[in-house]
């Protein structure tokens, strides 16, 4: 049988866990599996920050699970609108949890594209491994919208992400 | 089942699993290595990447087994819209090669 793995979403001061997320949905506020329509970014501001771990529940019939990648495979941004990530395959430093905020944050552009090498670390080290269940490092992000973003719906995005059982 | 392995050992002994992995010795020790899919996938392998439903190897002499299973699945995101979706959709990538042993 395969590892078990999902997204573990951290939310409020007090690091709430909410496991196996069904989206990650930016918004104008601090949860997980958020609805967009009750919680709008208004334009030229930025969502609440994410942040999220790739949380093994069972290694299943593997030995190790290394080698995390992600990146957004699918969704256009429409103008003046980004993601911006702590997710980079080289420089790469774990980051430390804060209570969410819509402050602007800036890491890296999101990937577009498949990194072709892990740029999400496990235990601080991008060659980090679990052997056994366990959670990644935090994955952070926020959407950031600017004045010449259109009001209205933006395009659905799609996250990949890709991890070698051995 | 998604895979099954048969591996065959230097020293002659044989080990065999079904969706699991050897550990790194026998992967240290292997002189030969059967793996069979449930349904033709992509493998990574010694001689490229290819689709096939079955591929047994042997490794050259100083070097060692690698066999990984390449995991992708996909979560949906939107940000001021009206709608949210989800998608979660496992893709299996095998990886069978060697790797030099110092």
């Amino acid at each position: 049988m395969a590892a078990t793995v999902q997204l573990a979403e951290f939310n409020t001061g007090g690091e709430t866990e909410t496991d196996g997320i069904s989206n990650l949905n930016y918004g104008s506020n601090d949860s997980a599996n958020l609805v967009v329509a009750t919680y709008p970014i208004t334009v030229g501001q930025h969502s609440f920050e994410k942040y999220v771990k790739v949380h093994v529940t069972a290694m299943g019939g593997s030995n190790q699970i290394d080698n995390l990648q992600i990146w957004k495979s699918a969704g256009a941004y429409v103008t003046d609108e980004m993601i911006q990530t702590n997710l980079t395959a080289s420089g790469y430093t774990s980051v430390s949890y804060a209570t969410p905020a819509t402050a602007s944050y800036s890491g890296n552009d999101c990937p577009t594209a498949d990194p072709g090498g892990a740029n999400l670390g496990i235990a601080g080290s991008l060659s980090g491994a679990l052997t056994a269940a366990g959670y990644s490092d935090y994955w952070k992000s926020q959407l950031q919208t600017g004045a010449g973003t259109p009001a209205g719906n933006a395009n659905q995005k799609t996250y990949t992400i890709q991890y070698d059982e051995q | 089942m998604a895979h099954h392995w048969v591996l065959l050992s230097k020293t002659g002994h044989l080990y065999e699993g079904v969706d699991d992995f050897p550990t790194q010795r026998m992967k240290d020790e292997c002189d030969q290595f059967e793996l069979y899919l449930d349904e033709e996938r992509t493998i990574i392998g010694p001689w490229g990447e290819f689709r096939a439903d079955h591929i047994l190897v042997a490794p050259p002499s100083g070097h060692r087994l690698v066999f990984k299973r390449r995991n992708r699945f996909k979560i949906g995101c939107r940000d001021y819209g009206d709608r949210e979706e989800y998608s979660c959709n496992y893709l299996y990538i095998y990886i069978v090669n060697f790797e030099r042993m110092y």
